[in-house]
């Protein structure tokens, strides 16, 4: 089944047992450009592991997960291995809860932000370079710490350049984990902030997964629930949180309210 | 002489000193590293009376592919008289019984470490080289499984990422030798420690060039007038070394040349790093 | 006056003769003996037996010899005249069971099925240099056995003088103690059944499997397998494990003659096995249970056997699911420089001219350092970072 013009990831009945513990069951969704997509659910919901089925680094045991190509629909679990390592790189970005799992921690945040764009073939310098500090200014880094090594980056610089890495090669679909986890409050909300410019800006299709409510009502347009590995509610994100359904959604709801 | 060697005992070695067993198992993985220019070949490497590490490699290589008829040249560091390269020439002199040459012109099969002669080379010859470590993603990447999966996918932005972190510091690639090249648009090679002197003669060269890395277990090749890139961008022009001297003893402006330290004040000279190219051109100026 | 230096090829000679000299010693010393070396260094007989893979006590002790007494040296002349020997069979697989054991201990309970048995260890002795052992004696030999007899021959005939008829180590099977306590400890893999690897005709990839890696540690450099025993033990790796087993003695070798189909006893030779046990309880699959680690080495060597067994479960990592986080649970890295032949041959290449990458990174430097010479003359607007920035970068944001 091709998906609609416009629609660019369409996630049919994934699932993905560890040993005995099903972590995602028959998981089914799609998104279109220009969408911003919340998971949330409390940790062990299956909502990493959905997203590590749609970056390719796990292979779902059952389901399709359906990419929009240029011209073209691609499965990407039915691909061969070198196939999706072709594809991946240039079509899905995903960005880390932890900026060191996403970044060469011992390598320039120009070099950071340049391997992916070399990976693709890039072979001009000068342009890497230009390319490089146009993301460094996007993401509110000086343009003058484009040597600097990323060790010596405070924690929400770190993140910001993962998310300069990750989107400079112009993904078509942005996967974030907890991207503001580990952070303290004010430096959330910057890069909260920073986000939502980002998605407007470049209209990409992003998936955010989080526990924070609060981030998923500030990025999402839309928003799904999951639990125990299923999806028990979705809908737009003021509809899902001004008015939960399922006892589980409004548990979550109400405690953030609470704080 | 021969009562310097551990053994001497003809009849009891194969020619070229490995079983024929061994020499077909190393020229059908020669012939697939010819196949797949740049790929490397894994191979049962063999214990060599020489230590992994000095050769080993190429010693095995030149053992597989050498024919009665064929004449050797062994060169260390360009030249013929260096202790290991004299070392490797008596051994196939004793082992093999084929003559030896330091003409490049006369050698049908060139065994090599760190350099490539300075006449070119042509079809009628193979240059075989020792190699160290075959793996050019090695400093980055210490896993071979996982350097393997890359060359597989052909990724090689890392390689690239040291090209750009050189630039930035230092506004040149630092790297002088080995310096990693493109085999025929599609794997990432090592050329061996060779002076970057040297890569643009890999690049189609009239002879064959096979890679041996006897320690590490890995045989790779250059076929013949196969396109060979060294890594470089379109606005950093990849550079060889340009020498300000001239050869002391024969004048050569062309050639790679070793520093002789002449005192303790550091007062040098230079001379060919190719003994025998100086040598011949010593000879033709005498002779006329 | 510059002239292109010859004379490589004397000089080699030269060194050969000075080596020749140096090996001899001072001749007024007799000679040593080839069978000297195997019956009296023993020990180091079956060290370079064992990392160079091949079983022959008098070409281990030609090796000593010729090398001088430098193990890694004579384990590379052993290997090298390994590598030109005809492989015509493959042996059946040895039965530790049948062991003509000289020594055998389980440290996991006192008494054992099979008995406990000391044997020749210096495990008890004080080491306390013999002074008696300066003065070459040919008395005392009453205790020793006759002349004429291999050392094998006679240490077997000690150990049943020794041991009586109702001493231990009788009734031996391959799992005993708590080896057969099959509920708790998992079963041995299954033998025969697939093709074994020889890491000797193919090379391992990566990720390994446990057949290339049992190879490997038995031909690896005892002291770089020690080090990394002690490793996994010492806290970088997680490895708690019990010496269920360790046990040396003669097994007979059996090879079946291809055209005859008859299996046929063709000698034996002395080997060492240690079999550990180690409580894992990291796959969740299974219930919690002891995992196995085994080594098996040529000669007497418990030292090499252990470490062998220790690392072996420790490289077992991904196989029981357990996070790889050290040198010893990486299989890459233990077996691609465990080798001494290989580790040896590199470290010591350096000694091998390197004129022309020298004088290639000589360019280099000059050119760097020109380079810096001019950013340090003007220096650019963009300031390198110091210390105030660092501080400024982690306190910042």
């Amino acid at each position: 089944m091709k998906p609609k013009v416009r629609e660019i990831l369409r996630v049919k009945h994934l699932s993905k047992t560890f040993g005995r513990v099903p972590a995602c069951s028959a998981v089914s969704f799609s998104l279109r450009q220009g969408e911003v997509l919340g998971i949330v659910g409390e940790s062990g919901s299956g909502k990493s592991t959905l997203l590590r089925c749609l970056a390719g680094r796990i292979e779902p045991d059952d389901g399709n997960v359906l990419i929009a190509s240029d011209d073209h629909v691609v499965d990407l679990w039915e691909m061969d291995e070198a196939s999706r390592e072709q594809f991946l790189p240039t079509t899905i970005s995903l960005i880390h809860q932890n900026p060191r799992d996403g970044l060469r921690i011992d390598i320039s945040a120009g070099g950071n932000i340049a391997e992916p764009l070399m990976a693709a073939g890039s072979r001009h310098y000068g342009s890497l370079r230009a390319t490089a500090l146009e993301w460094l200014e996007k993401v509110d880094i000086e343009g003058r710490r484009i040597d600097d090594l990323p060790e010596i980056f405070s924690g929400g610089m770190q993140q910001r350049l993962q998310i300069a890495r990750g989107l400079a090669t112009h993904p078509r679909l942005v996967l974030m984990d907890e991207p503001t986890g580990g952070l303290d409050v004010s430096v959330q909300a910057k890069l909260l902030d920073l986000l939502r410019s980002l998605v407007r800006e470049l209209g990409i299709a992003l998936i955010v997964v989080t526990h924070d409510i609060g981030v998923a009502r500030l990025l999402a347009d839309r928003l799904m629930v999951m639990q125990c590995g299923r999806v028990i509610e979705q809908g737009l994100t003021d509809q899902v949180l001004d008015d939960p359904h399922h006892p589980y959604t409004q548990l979550l709801v109400s405690s953030i309210l609470q704080v | 002489m021969e009562t310097d060697f551990t053994f001497d005992d003809s009849g009891v070695y194969s020619f070229a000193y490995l079983d024929e067993m061994t020499k077909r198992m190393i020229r059908r993985a020669i012939l697939k590293a010819v196949a797949v220019p740049g790929y490397q070949v894994p191979f049962g490497s063999r214990e060599m009376p020489l230590p992994p590490g000095w050769g080993t490699g190429g010693l095995q290589v030149t053992a597989s592919i050498l024919g009665r008829d064929d004449v050797l040249k062994v060169i260390d560091q360009g030249a013929d008289d260096t202790t290991n390269a004299v070392s490797i020439r008596r051994f196939f002199a004793h082992v093999a019984d084929v003559a030896t040459t330091e003409r490049t012109g006369d050698a049908t099969v060139i065994q090599t470490r760190h350099r490539i002669p300075e006449r070119p080379l042509t079809e009628d010859q193979i240059i075989v080289f020792q190699v160290p470590q075959p793996e050019a993603l090695r400093r980055f990447i210490p896993h071979e499984a996982v350097a393997r999966k890359l060359h597989a996918f052909g990724r090689y932005g890392i390689m690239y990422v040291r090209l750009y972190e050189d630039i930035s510091r230092l506004g040149h690639v630092a790297m002088s030798a080995d310096y990693p090249v493109m085999v025929n648009g599609r794997y990432l090679a090592s050329p061996s420690p060779i002076p970057k002197f040297d890569n643009p003669k890999l690049h189609r060269s009239r002879a064959l060039a096979l890679f041996g890395a006897g320690r590490e277990r890995r045989i790779h090749a250059i076929p013949p007038f196969t396109d060979v890139k060294s890594l470089d961008f379109a606005d950093h022009p990849f550079t060889v070394q340009h020498f300000e001297a001239c050869c002391s003893l024969c004048g050569a402006q062309d050639s790679y040349l070793d520093e002789i330290l002449l005192d303790d004040r550091g007062t040098r000279a230079f001379v060919c790093s190719d003994t025998a190219y100086c040598a011949e051109r010593r000879d033709e100026r005498t002779a006329s | 006056m510059i002239t292109s230096i010859k004379g490589g090829e004397a000089a080699i000679a030269a060194s050969h003769r000075l080596l020749a000299k140096r090996r001899r010693g001072n001749p007024a010393i007799a000679d040593l003996g080839i069978d000297q070396i195997r019956e009296q260094l023993s020990l180091a007989v079956d060290r370079v037996m064992s990392e160079g893979s091949l079983y022959d006590p008098d070409l281990a002790a030609l090796a000593i010899k010729q090398s001088e007494g430098d193990l890694t040296e004579a384990v590379y002349l052993l290997r090298a005249f390994r590598t030109t020997l005809t492989r015509f069979a493959y042996a059946e697989p040895v039965d530790p069971a049948a062991m003509v054991v000289r020594r055998r201990i389980a440290t996991t309970h006192k008494d054992v099925p099979g008995g406990q048995l000391l044997g020749p260890t210096y495990d008890y002795t004080q080491r306390i240099l013999d002074i008696a052992l300066l003065r070459a004696s040919s008395d005392d030999l009453s205790d020793l056995a006759g002349e004429g007899e291999s050392r094998c021959e006679r240490e077997a005939e000690d150990d049943a003088a020794e041991r009586g008829p109702h001493s231990a180590a009788h009734a031996l099977t391959k799992d005993c103690g708590v080896l057969a306590l099959a509920d708790i400890v998992e079963d041995a893999r299954p033998d025969g059944q697939s093709k074994v690897a020889d890491i000797t005709r193919d090379p391992v990839e990566f990720p390994s499997t446990r057949d290339q890696r049992l190879q490997s540690l038995a031909r690896g450099d005892e002291g770089f397998l020690m080090g990394l025993c002690y490793s996994t033990m010492r806290g970088y790796g997680r490895n708690h494990p019990f010496v269920a087993e360790l046990r040396s003695g003669d097994v007979g070798i059996v090879l079946t003659i291809p055209e005859l189909n008859i299996p046929v006893g063709i000698g034996t030779i002395c080997l060492t096995e240690c079999q550990t046990v180690h409580l894992t309880t990291s796959d969740g699959a299974l219930p919690p249970r002891y995992t196995r680690g085994y080594g098996l080495v040529f000669g007497h060597s418990e030292r090499k056997a252990l470490s062998m067994a220790i690392l072996d479960r420790s490289l077992r990592s991904a196989e029981l699911d357990e996070t790889a986080t050290y040198p010893g649970q990486d299989d890459e890295f233990v077996l691609s420089h465990c080798d001494s032949v290989a580790a040896s041959g590199l470290v010591q290449h350096l000694k091998l001219p390197h004129y022309v990458d020298f004088q290639a990174e000589m360019q280099l430097l000059g050119q760097m350092r020109a380079d810096y010479a001019e950013r340090h003359a003007n220096p650019s607007p963009k300031p390198t970072p110091g210390p105030d920035m660092i501080t400024e970068a982690l306190g910042g944001d």
